[in-house]
């Protein structure tokens, strides 16, 4: 098995925010606290509006790892990355490392101070005993133990939102941009990705301006 | 004169030792993860250590999330 993996296809996210919903519901988020989001860019331009969902990438070389002074975070061996809250310290040097902005840190105090960090777990609980109320108390469901895939993932109703093993996600994704008439270097590039798809196609052939 | 000399060599001594030649950069190490260990999915009681029945689940789901080859081509 490969490494988990995030994928969001701009061709097919609508922006419904329904992966937001569906995180905040099965984790039983606080407020202010967004382990995921919907990032739309040229937004209300006709043809050039894409939308993606964005949280915890799980990198490969994840720089929150690398930055946090009290060393809190571990990856697992099917690549999540995740962090044991008992030990955070809430310095936000994580959230200033991640370019993703992943880490949330709830406003727990008077005066706004940091608490714990808290980020997408992808499902994946924590270092707590595997579905115990102390792991939902803390990181959330994990549904991974319990032969899921993230709820993110699951619920997307355009599967634009793709999780799981990075290779057949790979493979998904591959089926999709072949279908839609995409080869060569094109099956890999950015542009089949995050741009220059079917709707900027439908823009060259006089399609909707 | 004895005096001004002693100065002289005192403030040359000083004023030399702030040049000295100190690294810029530091070497960071690489820090071990200072929490509590986990456990891995496949340890849970749905699965019982059977890596190979999770594996295999996670990727029937994950193909699930495709709708391509669902139905046959019409």
């Amino acid at each position: 098995m490969a490494r988990m993996k995030f994928l969001c296809d701009t061709e097919r996210c609508i922006e419904c925010n329904g992966c937001v919903t569906a995180c905040k519901n099965e984790h039983e988020v606080p407020w202010g606290i967004q382990r995921r989001r919907v990032v739309t860019i040229n937004d209300g331009v006709v043809g050039q509006e894409k939308s993606m969902s964005v949280a915890c990438m799980h990198c490969s070389d994840a720089p929150c790892m690398a930055v946090c002074p009290v060393d809190v975070f571990y990856r697992t061996e099917d690549g999540v990355v995740l962090h044991d809250k008992d030990a955070c310290i809430g310095c936000g040097y994580c959230f200033y490392a991640c370019p993703f902005g992943a880490p949330q840190f709830p406003q727990t105090g008077t005066f706004g101070q940091r608490g714990k960090m808290d980020k997408c777990t992808f499902c994946a609980g924590g270092p707590e005993a595997d579905g115990s109320d102390a792991e939902f108390e803390k990181y959330g469901k994990n549904r991974l133990a319990e032969g899921k895939l993230p709820m993110c993932a699951e619920m997307c109703s355009t599967k634009a939102l793709l999780g799981g093993d990075g290779t057949a996600l790979a493979d998904i994704f591959r089926e999709r941009v072949v279908r839609r008439g995409g080869s060569g270097a094109e099956m890999i590039g950015w542009n089949t990705a995050y741009g220059a798809g079917e709707q900027k196609r439908e823009q060259n052939r006089g399609g909707d301006k | 004169m004895n005096t001004m000399k002693t100065v002289l060599l005192i403030g040359a001594a000083m004023a030399l030792a702030a040049c000295s030649e100190v690294p810029q950069v530091t070497n960071y190490k690489a820090g071990s993860y200072s929490g509590k260990p986990d456990t891995r999915p496949w340890e849970s009681a749905t699965y019982g250590g059977d890596k190979a029945l999770w594996e295999s689940d996670m990727r029937a789901r994950a193909r699930k999330q495709t709708e391509i080859g669902r139905m046959p081509p019409g």
